[in-house]
């Protein structure tokens, strides 16, 4: 039975992707690739091979919707779910971000204890289903 | 000799992730004047989608340190701001929400 094992993180606040690295590759023990923003996803997602990514929403540039739009159009990216990471919480605003096409949606404040294990039900039930939206 | 690891404490972290932790959060707090201080020039400035932007930030971040309330207050601030219309930052709903978000900030640094 496999595992999931390579999470790419895609964040613009450093505070943030500094927590998720603690909690995703030092409690979860996943192999990570934390990006900045959405060029930088776009540009390490082949050589790095996700098998899930999490997406923050609002981002300088390349939002996390855009983004996602982009990175399902690379090859690398087929049934790869996406899960955005919002620190919008009203339900019209959550249900607007999954018409993009996410396979679900983590709010923030998360959890660094538990995260790696929150998203692994995204990824059972995501993988090879996700498609562009 | 073997040397058994050092058990971890009731959050399951070991003292090294333990003091990982403390790390950022020290990291997360000495950034924390300068969170605010740009969601402050932005007010000054006028500048409603810089301070959006900063506030969003902020709120996204605090809660994943331990810091809800500050969160919560950064999130509140946020949505007076998008809820405002003409001169947002002139309104006694944003002095108030800005004025919480100080004082609870100033509670956990």
């Amino acid at each position: 039975m496999s595992t999931l094992r390579r999470v790419m993180c895609v964040e613009d606040d450093p505070d943030i992707r500094a927590i998720l690295d603690f909690s995703l590759a030092g409690v979860g023990g996943l192999e990570l690739c934390v990006c900045a923003g959405g060029q930088e996803a776009l540009a390490a997602a082949p050589g790095f091979a996700p098998e899930l990514v999490l997406l923050d929403v609002m981002m300088p540039g390349l939002s996390g919707p855009e983004t996602l739009v982009a990175l399902r159009a690379l090859p690398v990216m087929a049934g790869v779910p996406v899960v955005f990471l919002t620190a919008k919480a009203m339900p019209d605003e959550l249900e607007q971000l999954l018409v993009h096409g996410a396979t679900g949606l983590i709010v923030k404040p998360f959890d660094p204890m538990t995260l790696a294990q929150d998203i692994l039900p995204y990824w059972e039930h995501g993988r090879g289903r996700a498609s562009a939206g | 000799m073997a040397v058994a690891a050092p058990a971890p404490d009731e959050s399951g972290l070991t003292p090294a992730m333990q003091a990982a932790f403390l790390r950022l959060r020290a990291q997360f707090l000495a950034g924390l004047p300068a969170r605010l201080d740009e969601i402050g020039r932005a007010a000054a400035a006028g500048e409603v989608a810089g301070g959006q932007a900063a506030l969003h930030r902020l709120a996204g971040a605090a809660g994943g340190y331990g810091f809800a309330d500050l969160g919560t207050a950064a999130r509140r601030a946020e949505q007076v701001l998008l809820a405002a219309g003409e001169a947002p930052f002139h309104q006694p709903a944003w002095q108030a929400a800005w004025a919480a978000l100080q004082a609870e900030s100033a509670t956990v640094r």
